[in-house]
């Protein structure tokens, strides 16, 4: 056994998050802040409100799907993987959060973890039978594992079945959503800077020299595939408690492709793109919300999300950043300063 | 000692016998060859001993210990490592993170470590990037370290392989095809690099080559394939003559 | 006993036929250029709406109605098969898996758009007769979708087995890479395999309409799939697996209906998944191996 002894010093400050990283961070708390203060408040400019509560919901919304889309992308660009049963998990997480607050009458602060941890749990059942396939057949298996999960609650009167369930309370805010997915992309952005990001990096670019670096590639596509499944079920938790009322019919492979979309168009294999096509996406669908239905063209909106899928796979498939971040996301590479002393 | 054994490996594809009863001793810090035509077993050979197929029939001893029946990640983590005859780097990453993957198992955090990215997860990225820099600076690769590994030379992604290998910390190198697509000069230059590394790491290597010059040069002991049979072993000087050999050979234009 | 059975295996049939149908599409696509169409279903569905359209708007014979849609239809595959898939043919293999899934969503949404959300009943087609022999009832629709489903079927079968046309097809399943060197026109073959799926896709499309008479812009989803799950069963790329996975779910069904019919979906895709872990290549699949 060999060991390899550094010769060298090396700048160390650069492997931290680093200032940009704070500042970042700080931005995005000083934003939230001043959003709550202006809904609180009421500031305005004229008549225009700044926070009005139209504003909040696309806010909130916004903050729950890049939840949603940032998770998908450690399997479907990280991993390379594709999957496409992403909104069973929200449905777990928003179904088993219910029944903590519905039926066992518990706290929604028992019901936010238990979603998780249920998204997780139901993750990991499925990631078992379904990374023994690749490929396509990995996207139909994880499909129809979504549509199996649909079908059960679709069965169990007990959580309403066919005709849905509502009655939540409404825990669901503006800003615990703001503090939920900020934590939720900086864990993701972690894991993506570390051991983890690096091997499913490595998975994707060539499975078979990955397994050749002593890389247990079955465990680590579990890794990704849990962790993804835990933060839809967070984000199903999440939305249960927002919108009040949940049904199967939310929950089918037309909810993943809105993901898809937002995923794709942001860029596979970067968190900065997730937060990218999930606001380019939602601000676009809601500002044609009010254009078309002037011109009495509201079904029309819903063909919008499948052509921007279409148009960005044809002509710029790697989407807006694909593996790309902006520059306060990524950990620096640290490279020696000067000539390496010799000892 | 002999750091690896194999015993009468036998591998069948449906109705073809890639391999057939393959033996090899091979002591410690030895370097062997493996010659044979196209389609002879060769790399079949190397996928049997890295566990990428398991195999129909034998055994793999490391040290004495079965390798056979072990994922092929385990294997790899007992000490033996291996580069691809067509190259198989991660192209879409650096330099640097195509070393730094071969620590993934023993990276000395877990899942909450790189989560929180706390002191003891940055004590270690820290000493994972020293060690792969270093790699990178032994094979003079260093100031290509934030480059995608797809935009290097041809050479450089050779060699850039072998240190990728090297970064598993292994016993027994692999070297499948290594001199594949390079000229005379670079050929002479791959001999020296695998001589130095096998000094400088203690290796024991085994590779497969097609251009003769480079395996009569560097390797003690060769072993010939033929249709997934072995037709011969023995020094480089005892191969040349053997009539098998040059009859596998006839027509082969590798044949120097 | 015996006429529920008989009874019970006509339904079997006329579902099994129409799975059947559409599997072929996802089948011979898959054969062809190894993508999964997911957007065959919504295809399927488009197909059913323009048998509504021709039926409204010409009136013709029912012959002539199913061919005038399979040949519109066709011309839709085609043309989806030139705009997305063809640039995509060289790309990463998911980036066309992906555009298909836009495609479907696409063709659904402009349906509802263009048409209505809402279900659209079917025109009579043929007037419905019902026949009885010893006790077992059927129509003259259930007969015919079963008929003509399969005489389509043996045709498709004669083309790919007796053609030139079918001869090159299998050439491209085979190995893609050889054909244009044999003087085969590689994009003439993959439309040409599109126009076929397609227009049996709609002829499937017009059958569902007959014998289940409401369509929505939604239904391809779910009867693509298990039409796909058809496709899969049988061994994907297998035109004979296609048929024998269609009759084989289609009997599925109508026993699993019998006992409690909500789990209907649930269970077609529990079926899906075994197969795919237990024997991915089908049921009359060639074994694939991977090569390092």
């Amino acid at each position: 056994m060999h060991t390899i002894q550094p010769e060298w010093q090396i700048m160390r400050d650069r492997l931290r998050l680093g200032w940009r990283g704070y500042a970042a961070a700080g931005v995005y708390a000083a934003l939230v802040i001043l959003v709550m203060l202006a809904a609180r408040y009421q500031w305005s400019i004229g008549s225009v409100e700044l926070a009005n509560p139209y504003y909040l919901h696309n806010l909130t919304l916004i903050g729950i799907n890049v939840i949603l889309v940032a998770s998908l992308n450690l399997v479907n660009g990280y991993l390379g993987e594709f999957a496409i049963g992403h909104a069973g998990f929200l449905a777990v997480g928003a179904y088993a959060s219910s029944v903590v607050t519905l039926l066992f009458h518990q706290s929604f602060w028992v019901a936010l973890p238990v979603g998780a941890l249920a998204g997780a749990v139901v993750g990991y059942l499925i990631a078992l039978p379904a990374f023994k396939t690749f490929g396509d057949y990995l996207a139909i298996v994880t499909l129809g594992f979504n549509m199996i999960i649909v079908n059960i609650i679709q069965n169990l009167e007990v959580i309403g079945g066919p005709r849905g369930w509502g009655g939540q309370p409404k825990m669901t805010s503006f800003w615990l959503v703001a503090v939920v997915a900020g934590l939720s992309l900086i864990i993701l952005r972690n894991l993506v800077y570390s051991n983890y990001g690096r091997v499913w990096l490595a998975i994707r670019e060539n499975e078979i020299a990955a397994e050749m670096m002593g890389v247990d590639v079955m465990r680590y596509k579990m890794i990704a595939f849990v962790i993804a499944a835990f933060f839809a079920g967070l984000a199903g938790a999440l939305w249960a408690h927002y919108q009040q009322y949940i049904h199967p019919s939310s929950f089918t492979y037309l909810r993943t492709t809105d993901l898809l979309v937002m995923l794709y168009l942001g860029g596979m294999a970067s968190l900065s793109g997730s937060v990218l096509g999930v606001t380019i996406m939602t601000v676009l669908l809601e500002s044609l919300r009010g254009v078309l239905s002037q011109f009495n063209l509201a079904e029309w909106r819903m063909v919008i999300s499948p052509l921007v899928l279409i148009v960005i796979m044809l002509t710029r498939p790697q989407g807006l950043m694909g593996n790309r971040e902006f520059a306060f996301v990524p950990r620096r590479e640290e490279v020696p300063r000067r000539e390496p002393a010799r000892g | 000692m002999n750091l690896l054994e194999v015993r009468n490996l036998s591998k069948r594809f449906g109705g073809l016998l890639a391999v057939a009863d393959f033996n090899l001793d091979l002591p410690e810090g030895a370097l062997y060859g493996l010659i044979g035509p196209n389609g002879a077993g060769k790399t079949t050979v190397f996928n049997l001993i890295t566990g990428v197929y398991p195999p129909t029939a034998g055994s793999v001893k490391l040290a004495g210990r079965e390798l056979v029946g072990l994922p092929a990640h385990r294997i790899t983590q007992r000490g033996v490592a291996r580069t691809f005859q067509n190259i198989r780097l991660f192209g879409g990453m650096t330099v640097l993170d195509n070393i730094k993957v071969a620590f993934n198992y023993r990276t000395g955090y877990h899942l909450w470590g790189a989560v929180l990215h706390g002191p003891g997860f940055n004590a270690r990225e820290q000493a994972i990037t020293e060690q792969a820099y270093e790699l990178l600076r032994l094979f003079r690769l260093e100031s290509r370290y934030d480059q995608l590994a797809k935009s290097l030379p041809y050479g450089e992604q050779r060699r850039l392989e072998i240190a990728r290998a090297l970064a598993t910390n292994p016993r027994l190198l692999l070297l499948d095809e290594p001199a594949a697509g390079m000229n005379p000069r670079e050929v002479g230059e791959l001999v020296e690099l695998i001589r130095w590394v096998r000094e400088k790491f203690q290796l024991t290597v085994f590779l497969i080559e097609h251009q003769m010059r480079l395996v009569m040069n560097l390797c003690e002991r060769i072993q010939v394939m033929d249709f997934g049979e072995t037709i011969a072993e023995g020094t480089p000087a005892e191969i040349v003559d053997n009539r098998r050999v040059i009859e596998a050979y006839l027509g082969e234009e590798e044949g120097a | 006993m015996y006429t529920v059975i008989i009874q019970q295996a006509l339904n079997a049939l006329q579902l099994g036929a129409i799975y059947a149908l559409i599997a072929l599409g996802y089948s011979m696509v898959y054969g062809i250029i190894r993508l999964i169409n997911f957007a065959h279903g919504d295809i399927f569905m488009v197909g059913a709406y323009i048998g509504l359209g021709v039926a409204l708007f010409l009136k013709p014979p029912f012959l002539v109605l199913v061919l005038v849609t399979m040949g519109l239809t066709a011309l839709l595959g085609v043309t989806i098969e030139r705009v997305a898939y063809r640039r995509l043919r060289h790309a990463q293999r998911m980036s066309a898996v992906i555009t298909a899934l836009g495609v479907g969503i696409f063709l659904e949404n402009f349906v509802r758009a263009a048409i209505s959300a809402n279900p659209q009943a079917y025109p009579v087609l043929i007037a419905p007769r019902t026949l009885s022999l010893s006790g077992v009832s059927t129509t003259n629709v259930q007969l015919m979708v079963i008929g003509v489903s399969i005489a389509l079927m043996l045709v498709l079968r004669y083309i790919i087995r007796q053609t030139m046309l079918g001869k090159a097809m299998r050439a491209v399943s085979d190995n893609k890479e050889v054909v244009p060197l044999m003087g085969i026109n590689l994009n003439l073959i993959v439309s040409a395999t599109f126009a076929l799926g397609s227009a049996l896709a709609a002829a499937g499309g017009i059958f569902y309409g007959q014998a289940y008479p409401m369509i929505d812009p939604y239904m391809g989803i779910v009867i693509g799939w298990k039409a796909f799950i058809s496709a899969v069963m049988g061994g994907i790329g297998q035109v004979d697996g296609a048929m024998l996975g269609g009759f084989i779910l289609g009997t599925v069904e109508v026993i699993g209906a019998t006992f409690r019919s909500t789990l209907r979906d649930g269970i077609a895709f529990a079926i899906l998944i075994l197969v795919l872990l237990i024997k991915p290549t089908g049921l009359l699949g060639r074994p694939v191996t991977k090569k390092v």
